[in-house]
């Protein structure tokens, strides 16, 4: 029983179009109301834009695109979570455009099925609905 | 990296800059252009030079959502920022886009 909980993780449950996604808590640094965001021309559909936070310049993605969700519901309070990948020298921080920051959860590593491509790892049958688990160090590979 | 003299403008919304040494002519007037080495560089405005900037590396995720060649990215003014590389495609700034 000790061990079970143990190996649980925690998860920021996140809604993005007609999707939850389920994203590990340990990289989240900050969930912030959505930033305004500067789009570039010459980026892939994924990217929004550049905005600023803390005095950082920050590349912001749409998780939505990068599920490639269909369209959900209006979102009542969009947010930027603010996420660092890699770790040392190579550490990036990125914002994650989404509708909509849920819950916290925690999910044993059992109760995922492997599934998905991209940046999704599996899926996870929660109270609140299927949400897609995440793993955002898939966003570097080339 | 902190580097000194970039030249700052702004084009379709977001703020630009490239490093002083690279730029060879600044054309002012109601279509801005900047000519470096052989590209040209179309500006809505042109903001200035500043002396300093403290430019991040890029990392790999910002890379290959905008694979273009970049020194990396800075803040001024509360605003985001893409420093680029002498050799990146002007055409990114060519009427039309994005």
């Amino acid at each position: 029983m000790v061990a079970a909980a143990e190996a649980t993780r925690r998860y920021l449950l996140l809604a993005a179009g007609d999707r939850l996604a389920a994203l590990e808590a340990r990289v989240v640094r900050r969930i912030v109301r959505a930033l305004p965001v500067t789009p570039l021309p010459g980026a892939r559909p994924a990217l929004l834009g550049l905005a600023e936070f803390a005095g950082e310049p920050l590349p912001v993605l749409d998780l939505a695109q990068l599920l490639a969700a269909g369209p959900g519901p209006p979102p009542a309070f969009p947010v930027t979570v603010v996420v660092r990948l890699g770790s040392g020298a190579s550490a990036e921080l990125v914002g994650l455009a989404a509708d909509a920051a849920l819950d916290l959860v925690s999910i044993a590593p059992g109760a995922v099925t492997p599934s998905g491509e991209g940046i999704v790892v599996g899926e996870v049958a929660l109270p609140q609905g299927t949400a897609e688990v995440l793993d955002l160090s898939r966003l570097a590979a080339p | 990296m902190r580097g000194r003299g970039f030249l700052l403008w702004r084009r379709f919304g977001a703020l630009w800059a490239l490093p002083a040494f690279a730029v060879q002519a600044v054309v002012k007037g109601a279509n801005p252009v900047i000519r470096a080495g052989e590209a040209e560089f179309f500006a809505d405005e042109i903001l200035g030079v500043v002396e300093e900037l403290a430019v991040q590396k890029p990392g790999k995720v910002f890379e290959r959502f905008w694979p273009h060649p970049c020194l990396g990215l800075a803040v001024v003014a509360s605003e985001a920022l893409v420093v680029l590389a002498p050799g990146a495609p002007a055409e990114l700034f060519a009427k039309g886009e994005p």
